[in-house]
């Protein structure tokens, strides 16, 4: 059979510790008996590495710092339009021509807007990642930013927008975000509102790329089978002229707001519920509690929420999820539910909470917690594009690039005490917010 | 600027399955994939809503919640959670038309419960009435978040209208009053008289020898009988003279567009040629419908085409998100497009181009060890493994003239079922 090779274990391929000097000693790259590596180009671009010999394909994500924090409530998209804008134009190629040669390359790409960061991601054969890179890099330095493609993408993020607005999930959680931090910062949604994409111009993007697009705020993470000098010959050749200036966002004002409970009305059959703590940043630590709190509270069937579906009856989708961002954490249930049983949903859900603060979790489920932790975090990074956004995601909010593999070795240290002083200490209820999207 | 017709090449490493079948008729695949410390199986059954009567509507998709949550012969739904948990799995099921798929992933050094508690459910499950009637409104919600998705509901109103008599023509999550009104022992008799190792592929992926696993294989599943043959209930859908209009409002803020016609059995030789032409009409921003009708009309939001393969008839569609004034308008461009596809066909360049499109995310589809057992159970549930295998060789032997043939074959502007969801 014809399919990419998956036998070689990267932990064998790991073994072997490359080390690479090239442009002029400029940057160098030890990759670890672990299969990973990091250096820094001397424009301030951050590469993470990770090696795998398994498949012939390279997936990598270039991000730049901000997202949605740079934005306020004037010009909220912006950072949206201005990562799609990038790919619209540069000063080889108009946007269909680029569009045109990625796809005949086979290469898969995405630009993502989130609230720390706007980023590139792409996949394609290792053999194609030359051409592709060429392409991408090209854009991130000279983009034209054609206001006639402006125009097309407001179009795209209107019915975005829109695709939002009519799914209660996705309105649940902008309002979630918008109900705890209001109408700055992480409280923005990252498509912006109909009325203020409307309101940018081209120069405005300009400007805002000129601010935040440079060496010093992008990480450039990747996964793949080159040798590591191969490598960074084509991201110094590729990415290594950027400027160097640009900058992130420090001390953002992120006070949560004072007033709890959001609610929007529909009139459809299913009502949806998003309701938990608003923590500080957490240590690498603390994501590893939060994490088998989130296994133990609805990471999966047998879990505490699981009830209100098990026994219950008050849902088809019910979970629970941690984010952490650069400036703090959210750890909340998400619930769909029939909209005349949202009453019993957050009553439920109020119990299950408040069972979690005064009584913390046993050592049964810790124990359960922490293989189902270890199987979790490697189904986050058996491919390599989870592993090129992995990393880059990391980094970017203020952990070690490697933050999987650590959170691997940290799972099995965790003690019930510290986690149940963790509960005790950080999960409070004055830090709970809701957001609840249904009928009056 | 120049395109060189740059010609991907064939991924140069084969995998080796270790394929076999027990004498009850349960097919086994297995594959070693040393990536990463864990196992994944998926086992497909061959049965979905085209082995459905009226009176069972949407009994296999909820057969596929009993077993899985409902609880075994030796233990309760709760137990078979707290089980699950205890052992770090990961387990789910689907249903569609044609098949129904159960997979677990966990460690490796979980194999052998994997497998016995994989067998208990497949062939010991239980599900108590009591146990059964709480599931039923798991299902309601289920059916609520498909009627509330203005996507789901345009599909499912486009499939109910196209294929009439046909199977296919079923919400395979039945209505809301079969779900509530089925009885434990209908449920559990067409459970016993269909999930037969017979009528089941299992697919294991891990970091495992194929070797030993195959023998533990068939220790937990060298029992069970044979049953019966998977019945299905095919009929023919019905010849379409016209296009048909269908309009369902809800409480949005766009229409939602879909225009849909049959499309081939998996057994055609256009497969392929089709994967193409869908990927070209509206598989990514290169494509036609997207260059002519996003680029430069800006008469929507978004749009795609795709083709989807099942046993039977797949079915062909465009869709689109838009401002619901522009449905007539936009109608209209993209039988413009398909119009001028079937009279001008595609080009050399564009399909080199889809080529290295569907081979490239065929080959990323394959980096997991879980979705390849997924995809390779369910495809040799209704058209055999090999169709997965020999795909990238397949999609490469297409010549152009294969291409603009099935183009012009199946591209239909004049019989089409057309839905809109829009605004009330």
């Amino acid at each position: 059979m014809k399919k990419i090779k998956q036998f070689s274990p990267i932990f064998l391929i790991a073994a072997l510790i490359l080390t690479a000097g090239f442009m002029g000693g400029c940057a160098k790259l030890s990759i670890g008996p672990d299969g990973y590596g990091k250096t820094t180009l001397p424009n301030g671009i951050i590469v993470l590495v990770n090696q795998d010999e398994s498949t012939s394909l390279t997936s990598a994500r270039i991000l730049i710092g901000g997202g949605v924090l740079t934005e306020n409530s004037d010009n909220n998209g912006i950072t949206n339009l201005m990562i799609r804008m990038l790919m619209k134009g540069n000063d080889a190629m108009n946007a269909s021509e680029i569009t045109e040669q990625l796809d005949f390359l086979g290469a898969t790409i995405s630009m993502v807007c989130y609230r720390d960061y706007s980023a590139i991601s792409f996949t394609s054969l290792t053999e194609n990642f030359d051409s592709v890179m060429e392409i991408v890099s090209r854009s991130l330095m000279s983009p034209t930013l054609p206001d006639e493609e402006l125009v097309k993408v407001k179009s795209e993020v209107e019915g975005e927008i829109k695709s939002n607005l009519d799914n209660q999930g996705q309105a649940s959680n902008i309002l979630f975000w918008k109900t705890v931090y209001g109408d700055r910062g992480y409280g923005l949604p990252v498509l912006g509102s109909m009325e203020t994409i409307s309101k940018i111009t081209s120069n405005d993007m300009r400007k805002h790329y000129e601010k935040y697009v440079g060496g010093k705020n992008i990480i450039v993470s990747v996964s793949t089978d080159l040798p590591a000098e191969k490598l960074m010959a084509i991201i110094s050749s590729r990415i290594g002229g950027i400027k160097k200036e640009g900058e992130n966002v420090t001390n953002p004002v992120l006070k949560p707001e004072p007033e709890k409970n959001g609610f929007i009305s529909f009139d459809r059959n299913q009502s949806y519920v998003f309701t938990g703590f608003v923590l500080d940043h957490l240590t690498p630590t603390e994501v590893a509690y939060i994490d088998l709190l989130d296994q133990t509270m609805g990471g999966n069937v047998g879990s505490r929420l699981w009830d209100l579906r098990q026994k219950e009856k008050l849902a088809y989708e019910i979970y629970s999820q941690y984010i952490t961002n650069k400036y703090g954490a959210i750890f909340r249930a998400g619930i769909g539910t029939d909209t005349t049983k949202v009453k019993q949903a957050l009553e439920s859900l109020d119990r299950e909470w408040k069972k979690l603060m005064a009584e913390g979790i046993t050592s049964d489920e810790l124990a359960d917690a922490k293989i189902n932790m270890k199987n979790s975090l490697i189904f986050s990074i058996d491919t390599k594009g989870g592993r090129a956004n992995n990393m880059a995601f990391y980094e970017c909010v203020g952990y070690n690039y490697r933050l999987v593999p650590e959170l691997l070795a940290l799972a099995d240290k965790v003690t019930l005490d510290e986690i149940n002083n963790f509960v005790k200490v950080k999960l409070t209820e004055d830090k709970i917010y809701t957001s609840i999207v249904g009928k009056k | 600027m120049t395109c060189l017709l740059l010609i991907l090449p064939a991924l140069s490493i084969s995998a080796d399955w270790e394929i076999g079948q027990l004498d009850n008729g349960l097919k086994v695949m297995i594959l070693e994939n040393h990536q990463v410390p864990q196992v994944s199986i998926a086992t497909s059954i061959k049965v979905g809503g085209k082995n459905e009567s009226d009176y069972f509507d949407g009994a296999t998709h909820f057969l596929e919640h009993l077993i899985l949550f409902r609880g075994t012969e030796e233990m309760t739904g709760e137990q078979l959670g707290a089980e699950m948990k205890k052992h770090g799995a990961y387990f789910n099921g689907y249903t569609s038309s044609d098949w129904t798929v159960f997979e677990i992933s966990l460690p490796k050094e979980n194999l052998d419960y994997a497998l016995k508690i994989h067998a208990d459910m497949l062939f010991r499950s239980n599900f108590p009435p009591a146990e059964m009637d709480m599931e039923r409104q798991a299902v309601m919600e289920e059916i609520n978040i498909t009627e509330d998705s203005p996507f789901s509901k345009a599909y499912r109103s486009s499939l109910s209208t196209i294929f009439g008599s046909h199977p296919y023509a079923k919400n395979v999550l039945g209505t809301k009053e079969n779900i509530g009104s089925i009885p434990r022992d209908s449920v559990y008799a067409y459970y016993k008289r269909y999930y037969a190792p017979n009528n089941m592929t299992m697919v294991i992926v891990g970091d495992i020898n194929a070797g030993e696993t195959m023998g533990l294989v068939k220790e937990y599943f060298s029992d069970f009988p044979r049953g019966a043959e998977a019945q299905d209930r095919y009929s023919e859908p019905p010849v379409r003279t016209e296009v048909t209009s269908l309009e369902i409002k809800k409480d949005i803020s766009q229409a939602y567009l879909m225009m849909s016609s049959i499309g081939p059995m998996a057994d055609s030789p256009d497969q392929f040629s089709l994967d193409i032409m869908a990927t070209l009409l509206g598989g990514s921003e290169s494509s036609r419908l997207w260059k002519k009708l996003r680029d430069e009309a800006g008469l929507v939001y978004s749009i795609g085409f795709a083709f989807n393969t099942s046993k039977y008839e797949g079915l062909l569609y465009s869709y689109a998100t838009l401002d619901p004034a522009r449905i007539s308008e936009v109608e209209k461009a993209i039988d413009s497009v398909l119009d001028d596809v079937k009279k001008n066909g595609f080009t050399e360049k564009e399909l080199r181009k889809a080529k290295n499109q569907i081979k490239t995310n065929h080959y990323i589809s394959m980096e997991r060890g879980l979705n390849v057992a997924e995809r390779y159970s369910e495809y040799d549930s209704f058209i055999g493994y090999k169709f997965l295998q020999d795909y990238p060789d397949n999609i490469e032997k297409v010549t152009l003239a294969d291409l603009n043939a099935a183009a012009n074959k199946y591209l239909n502007t004049n019989s089409y079922v057309k839905t809109t969801v829009v605004p009330k």
